[in-house]
């Protein structure tokens, strides 16, 4: 039997946002023969398996939470801005809330778009919500298709095409984009 | 790129996962048909796959000279245990990562967390020392109930130096302990300190300084 701390684990890049984080951090590790998204919650730490074999797709829909934080944040800059422009006695106070403001404004920018990410298997749509940020999600799910596609081979066209022949004879007749 | 970029709508149960609507445009990167918004989809080949069916066991007819069932004497042997090493039939063979169990072997493997497939949850030990070791340190925590604190955390860095780790993590597990173990002495020290002036003062008195 094999001892399970020889098993290893590599993680992907991504963190959960921020006060996600503080509610159930979670993070993605690889495994030998899939993935494994480990959440923390206050002093328990859960784990969910994802085998190679079993991954049927990975969904990223992208989201408005990006810009949601860009006006939170370009609200707070203006109310240091005040603070530090109208009275005298709240300048230094202001300027430190106005350039707080602006470094998490620009750390928001650079971090990308936001999204959704979903693992799918066949009885399973599990969020994973350290992959929130479009880079980080494309970059993890192209790591994702080559270790899927190792273990389970490409999906070519014509099979697609005879799925949806079999499931519903009425679908499939739209363009592509 | 590795994943297919094809019409999604031919694979019939996949759908948005934020509003539930089948997509029923080829979406590979595109908008969602009823919510609108952007998705990205990668689809897999398990997605055409069908249902996997587990094997059914095999009954012996006559006396054939066959391996049979350690739990179903009638049934035809299919595989070994590599827990037990009994022979079991298709009924209770449980095949998991290139090996074969029987049900008892798995439950037994899973009570003792051997089998990290099966593994859903831990007690971070770990974090829960750190926490104790640093909230000595907090101030109004720091006069009144260190005391209490850093032999709790000592107590169980050694009582869970052993339990089963972070699954995913372990090498930084045990440093934490460690970080903690050197916080609570460092709280005990002072503890010690403490209690070493104020015996020194109750047994000799106050000092020659404060006698002059």
């Amino acid at each position: 039997m094999a001892n399970p701390k020889d098993r290893t684990y590599t993680r992907l890049r991504g963190r959960s946002p921020f006060l996600t984080r503080l509610a159930n951090a979670a993070s993605l590790w690889k495994s030998e023969d899939g993935l494994v998204l480990a959440t923390q919650t206050a002093y328990t730490e859960s784990y969910q398996h994802f085998r190679f074999d079993d991954l049927q797709g990975i969904l990223i829909v992208k989201t408005r939470r990006q810009l949601w934080y860009m006006l939170i944040y370009g609200l707070f800059g203006l109310l240091g801005l005040f603070l530090a422009v109208v009275w005298e006695y709240t300048r230094m106070l202001g300027w430190i809330f106005f350039g707080a403001a602006m470094i998490a404004h620009m750390l928001n920018w650079l971090k990308g778009e936001t999204c959704a990410t979903y693992l799918r298997t066949a009885v399973k749509l599990q969020e994973v919500s350290c992959l929130s940020r479009l880079p980080v999600a494309t970059a993890a799910a192209a790591e994702i298709d080559g270790w899927v596609q190792e273990r389970q081979g490409t999906l070519r066209l014509d099979q697609l095409a005879a799925a949806s022949t079999a499931l519903s004879p009425s679908r499939g007749q739209g363009a592509a984009p | 790129m590795g994943f297919l970029q094809t019409p999604l709508a031919m694979v019939a149960p996949l759908t948005c996962p934020k509003c539930g609507a089948p997509l029923s445009s080829y979406i590979v990167k595109g908008p969602c048909p009823g919510c609108r918004r952007e998705i990205e989809a990668h689809a897999y080949p398990a997605l055409l796959s069908p249902p996997k069916i587990g094997n059914l066991p095999e009954r012996i007819d006559d006396e054939q000279d066959v391996a049979t069932c350690f739990h179903h004497p009638d049934k035809k042997a299919v595989a070994v245990c590599d827990h037990s090493g009994i022979f079991l039939c298709g009924l209770c063979d449980i095949p998991m990562g290139g090996k074969h169990f029987s049900p008892q072997a798995l439950a037994q493997l899973k009570a003792k967390g051997q089998l990290p497939q099966l593994v859903q949850s831990r007690t971070r030990w770990d974090s829960i020392c750190m926490s104790l070791a640093i909230l000595g340190f907090v101030p109004p925590v720091l006069p009144y109930f260190f005391w209490i604190t850093a032999p709790a955390t000592i107590y169980l860095v050694i009582r869970h130096w052993n339990s089963p780790p972070s699954m995913v993590n372990p090498p930084r597990w045990r440093l934490r302990f460690i970080f903690a173990l050197i916080f609570a002495t460092l709280q005990l020290t002072i503890i010690l300190i403490v209690l070493w002036v104020i015996f020194d003062r109750i047994l000799n008195g106050p000092g020659p300084s404060a006698q002059e």
